[in-house]
């Protein structure tokens, strides 16, 4: 115990003779200060008497707390935490093992009655503790601003700190391992930042992915729910004709576009009103012209969904009609039609369903590559999932999600906040225990 | 201080009371990807005892830091037997209580004297207090009290060696390790350096000393083992490493009547010892009574430097070098028994030589050291850590001069 407390005295006399220490800190409480001067009304922000219009921000969108919250989040943990003091961080700590194992200072410390072990974690640890302190002073000074401006007490921001720790500590791992390797603090930040990067980029790629692997699957299912809608108006249908006395299946046989009998004007109109390009009738949603993988835009495919549901309605009511007039021979012509857009659509189903499946397959790849990674990113949204309200960002998130007027976004945002502790933290850990636990042997090991 | 009191008290050197007792010490060190291999150490045997000052030395690259950070823990040995402390090598709690002073080392530059002795006192576990009242006569001991709260970043070599004697001895240890503990230090500060040394052995500790200063050694060290090459070509006490190279030397120049006659200084003496003596010389002089050497250059007071080499009586060696620049001579009389000398003196005498200085010699450690580290056959240093030389040839030309390792020990 006294062993472990001297390392973690001399860690923080060590980081303390750098300057940096104070450094961050001085920046965090200016962080924290420059969040609470903005405050929301009605109209918007207000900061020192004058009002920006920004509508999602104003009291009709959030909370004052929620205003808070929110600054805190996007600004506080995903620019300063989770960059800006994180890259400081790696910096005041990077020397930290690297000065340990360099020569004439490690044969002081490896001489000593302590394990090797016990040592090199508990140096480790110190460098988190740097990390713990920032973010202790951050998350504080946060609840402070939501408590006193928002008029909220609320202590989830203290989850910033084992958050953050953790974050840090994926890094602070690979920065260990080559710092202890190769006793060099530029290597080691080199590659700390490497494999931030490469974290983060498996993560942008493994998103995008999702995002498109969600849409078209949704797109499949559309199409799919498309064509059993049709098959069911072809049912009512047919079992219309049975009742009148005409075989559909000798029908089928015959070339459709050969009108038999007379049409029911009627009833032709309210099909092809139903089906007019403007409405998006059948045709339209029948036949988004999506061979592109990325799907077609957004108030398009939401207009085919929508048309979907015309096109069922415009079928009953073609039914209603045919039953009000009797006549067969609407109901036969309207059938071809039904027919025709069964067959459109079950050859462009094919295609979709197969770039669909081969978007999964890419994205599962990136998903395994994504596993054994620090999940620095996800790690950061648990911030938001755990300490924002959804209550009281209600009208800011509908707000969001209007603007953007993509719903399929915002399924792929809820799919990776709906991802397990498990596996955010759960694999991340794995990781850092795998690279630490290499460095731990290494260190064990080695010669010096 | 009563702790230091006690230790006298214990302060016994007995036989089997070893602090360090090693055999089989290897080290190899394996190169990138299996190649090039370096054996550093090839089977140590080394022994110390408790409350000695021990010397290890050894050219640079002959294993003596490595062996030492075997000590330490901070090299894996390939191969390691017997006891440290009463505890196998790697043992860490033993650790505790040893202190060590690493070559080289670099105290934490943001750390002030007082803050350095804390510090890894504390990583030796040493409770606050103490590490307060230790630090405190530690750094009055090397002469540091004023400088107690100074950053070590501004302190000099000679300095920071003494703050890491201090620093060697926080965890009051029975074994004190010090690597080239005067490296850098001014001749001042190696004469208070000695001087607190001794007064750590005379505490009762053990005395670790590393160090190629060969002069420094021989001032304070009760043994000393000699490393070549990754091998204890030589270990014991100085007096047993001297024991073949001890005898008495006579300084003494001939009459005048006989350096008049311009007759070869060297064929002079040789026919005077030849009158002293039967002589079944090294080099016999010849029928006239000259030595070769000398019958090529007649009437040279200075012949040749070359010793003439001879036995007096039956057994006792005596070697003979003409002084250069000078009539006179010296005798080397191979016995350090004063009684055996006297007839030689009386026998220089009797022939009326002047006997102007008659004083005991013994090798030096330096003659040791070099003896050791010289190929005989070449006259070259060994090269360091050389794994071509196996360990026999190493043995053997040990052997030439001092008794080998494991003969001193047992």
């Amino acid at each position: 115990m006294r062993q472990t407390f001297t390392i973690f005295l001399d860690a923080y006399r060590e980081l303390n003779s750098r300057k940096l220490f104070w450094l961050v800190l001085a920046l965090s409480i200016a962080v924290v200060a420059a969040i609470a001067i903005p405050s929301n009304n009605e109209r918007g922000i207000g900061a020192f008497g004058l009002t920006a219009d920004i509508p999602f921000l104003s009291t009709k969108a959030v909370t004052p707390a929620g205003f808070y919250k929110f600054l805190f989040s996007w600004f506080g943990i995903n620019l300063w935490l989770a960059w800006g003091a994180t890259i400081l961080a790696l910096i005041s700590t990077a020397g930290m093992i690297p000065e340990m194992v360099s020569g004439g200072a490690v044969e002081l410390v490896l001489s000593k009655p302590i394990s090797r072990a016990r040592l090199f974690l508990t140096k480790y640890a110190a460098g988190l503790m740097f990390v713990a302190l920032q973010a202790a002073v951050f998350s504080i000074g946060a609840i402070l601003v939501i408590g006193l401006r928002g008029g909220v007490w609320d202590a989830r921001p203290l989850m910033a700190i084992p958050l953050m720790v953790l974050f840090f500590s994926y890094l602070f791992s690979v920065c260990a391992l080559v710092g202890m390797l190769t006793r060099s603090t530029l290597l080691a930040l080199l590659a700390t930042i490497l494999v931030w990067l490469a974290s983060w980029l498996a993560a942008s790629v493994e998103e995008f992915m999702l995002d498109q692997r969600l849409r078209q699957e949704q797109q499949v299912e559309r199409i799919d729910g498309q064509i059993n809608t049709l098959k069911e108006t072809l049912e009512s249908i047919d079992i219309q004709l049975l009742d009148m006395g005409v075989d559909p299946a000798a029908l089928a046989e015959q070339p459709s576009d050969a009108p038999s009998l007379p049409a029911s004007t009627e009833a032709t109109v309210t099909v092809e009103n139903a089906s007019s390009p403007t409405e998006a009738g059948p045709v339209a949603a029948a036949a988004p012209p999506t061979p592109a993988a990325d799907g077609s835009p957004p108030e398009q495919r939401r207009g085919s969904r929508r048309a979907g549901r015309n096109l069922l309605e415009a079928g009953r009511a073609l039914l209603g009609k045919i039953d009000a007039s009797g006549g067969s021979a609407s109901l036969l012509r309207n059938r071809t039609q039904v027919v025709r857009q069964i067959e459109r659509l079950e050859t462009e189903v094919e295609p979709t369903r197969e770039r669909s499946s081969s978007t999964t397959t890419w994205h599962r790849r990136i998903y395994a590559i994504n596993a054994v990674l620090p999940k620095t990113g996800e790690t950061k949204r648990l911030f938001q999932r755990f300490v924002v309200d959804k209550e009281d960002m209600e009208g800011l998130l509908k707000l969001i999600v209007e603007s953007s007027g993509d719903e399929d976004a915002a399924s792929s945002e809820e799919a990776l906040n709906n991802r397990s502790l498990t596996w955010v933290i759960g694999t991340s850990l794995a990781f850092e225990f795998l690279i630490l636990g290499a460095a731990t042997v290494i260190f064990v090991r080695r010669d010096f | 201080m009563t702790t230091s009191l006690q230790r006298s008290s214990a302060n016994g050197r007995f036989a089997g009371d070893w602090v360090i007792d090693l055999a089989n010490v290897e080290k190899v060190y394996s190169g990138r990807f299996g190649r090039g291999q370096v054996h550093a150490l090839r089977g140590i045997d080394m022994r110390v005892h408790r409350g000695s000052v021990f010397g290890l030395l050894g050219p640079n690259g002959a294993g003596k830091s490595t062996l030492v950070k075997i000590l330490m823990t901070v090299i894996r040995p390939t191969r390691c037997e017997g006891l440290f402390l009463g505890a196998p090598v790697g043992h860490k709690p033993t650790l505790q209580r040893v202190g060590y002073l690493p070559e080289h080392h670099r105290f934490p530059e943001y750390l002030t004297a007082a803050q350095v002795l804390d510090f890894f006192g504390a990583l030796s576990d040493v409770p606050r207090a103490v590490r307060r009242r230790r630090s405190a006569e530690l750094l009055e001991l090397v002469g540091l009290t004023t400088w107690a709260n100074k950053k070590v970043k501004g302190f000099s070599k000679g300095m920071r060696q003494r703050l890491g004697i201090a620093n060697a001895l926080m965890s009051n240890p029975d074994l004190v390790v010090l690597d080239e503990p005067t490296d850098g230090v001014d001749p001042v500060g190696r004469r208070d350096i000695r001087a607190i040394l001794t007064r750590i052995r005379d505490e009762g500790r053990t005395v670790f000393l590393n160090s190629h200063l060969l002069s420094e050694l021989e001032l304070i060290c009760d043994r000393v083992a000699i490393l070549v090459q990754g091998v204890v070509s030589s270990q014991g006490t100085i007096d047993e490493l001297t024991t073949d190279s001890r005898r008495i030397e006579i300084e003494a120049s001939p009459p005048p009547s006989q350096s008049a006659e311009a007759v070869g200084t060297q064929r002079m003496l040789m026919s005077t010892l030849h009158r002293l003596a039967t002589f079944p010389a090294a080099t016999p002089p010849t029928s006239d009574g000259t030595t070769p050497s000398a019958a090529s250059t007649p009437g040279s007071t200075i012949a040749s430097a070359e010793p003439i080499e001879g036995l007096f009586g039956n057994d006792l060696r005596v070697t003979l070098r003409p002084v250069p620049g000078s009539h006179a001579a010296t005798l080397n009389i191979y016995t350090d028994d004063a009684a055996t000398v006297q007839p030689v003196i009386d026998a220089l005498r009797a022939a009326q030589w002047t006997i102007r200085a008659v004083r005991p010699v013994r090798a030096s450690l330096e003659d040791l050291f070099m003896q050791a580290v010289v190929d005989p056959t070449t006259g070259n240093a060994l090269a360091p850590g050389a794994a071509s030389t196996n360990r026999r040839e190493l043995g053997s030309a040990a052997r030439a001069g001092l008794s080998t390792g494991k003969e001193a020990a047992r």
